[in-house]
């Protein structure tokens, strides 16, 4: 795990599969044979992950690795007090994480 | 519904001369001014790829206080913080109760975590030419955020980036948790 976190791990390595397939309301089973298969995921999820994957991208111009999943695990006052990693659970969390991300990056704060 | 075209054209404005504060992460730090974030994310006073705002406070403490609510964890990028020199003839003062009153909002709106609330009123600001909008931080009471609509400069007008440096969070961080442990295969 620390090896694979300090070579820039994609997000599936770095959350791990059961974390991303809870995100993108997928079964773990399902997830990990989609990786094993490199098989496209349905549409919908295309984009989920698509959106997941740039919220990794942007928090890694940020932070290491191990301090971006920390965030991601962290909760965070401008999300309600809540970890970035419940909200992108939900319905437009993903947006909403990737927001905020964009925010406190250019420093617009709301 | 009100007529907020008319309202803020018609708003008690007031000059703003001073320094103003802002921090973005040093990867940013040559574009402190260029509303780039904003305009591609949106935020509370301002709508995405419709109109820009620059997000500024009247202290460094609110300044850092407003990143704090963001940055659980210290960015590895470091930070950057800048110094504003602004000169501005139209500020509508938002941080008072009475003016909220009359467009049928309250201080607590300006700070709700939901920004869609507000958002149609600041479309109304930004049409009626008003330059910046003097707002409620949502990190700290009583403090004021200014938030510059760069897009309507008028006579008198002037913005200069007095100072960049780079900065650590003056409020402590909060402790992020560990690193979850790797999964059990």
């Amino acid at each position: 795990m620390a090896k694979a976190l300090a070579t820039r791990p994609d997000v599936e390595e770095a959350l791990g599969t059961a974390e991303v397939a809870r995100i993108l309301g997928i079964h773990r089973r399902t997830a990990e044979r989609r990786r094993r298969a490199a098989r496209k995921p349905m549409p919908l999820q295309a984009q989920r992950q698509d959106k997941l994957r740039q919220i990794w991208k942007q928090l890694l111009e940020l932070y290491t690795a191990e301090n971006a999943s920390n965030w991601l695990h962290s909760s965070v006052p401008a999300l309600g007090d809540r970890r970035p990693v419940d909200v992108m659970t939900e319905d437009g969390g993903l947006e909403r994480v990737l927001d905020t991300v964009t925010r406190m990056s250019w420093g617009v704060p709301a | 519904m009100k007529d907020l075209s008319l309202f803020f054209r018609r708003a008690p404005a007031v000059e703003f001369r001073g320094p103003a504060y802002r921090l973005c992460v040093s990867l940013y730090r040559n574009r402190t001014l260029s509303m780039s974030g904003a305009w591609n994310r949106g935020g509370r006073y301002n709508i995405r790829n419709y109109f820009g705002a620059l997000y500024t406070s009247l202290d460094l403490a609110t300044a850092h206080a407003e990143m704090c609510r963001y940055f659980t964890v210290e960015p590895d990028c470091g930070l950057t913080q800048a110094v504003i020199d602004l000169e501005l003839t139209r500020v509508v003062d938002l941080t008072g109760r009475g003016l909220l009153r009359r467009i049928g909002i309250g201080l607590v709106d300006l700070v709700h975590e939901s920004h869609a609330v507000c958002q149609g009123f600041w479309l109304r600001a930004w049409e009626s030419g008003v330059e910046g909008l003097l707002v409620p931080p949502a990190a700290v009471h009583g403090r004021k955020n200014l938030v510059v609509l760069l897009d309507n400069q008028q006579t008198g007008w002037s913005i200069r980036l007095r100072r960049l440096e780079a900065a650590k969070l003056l409020t402590p961080v909060r402790t992020a948790p560990a690193l979850r442990p790797p999964e059990s295969s």
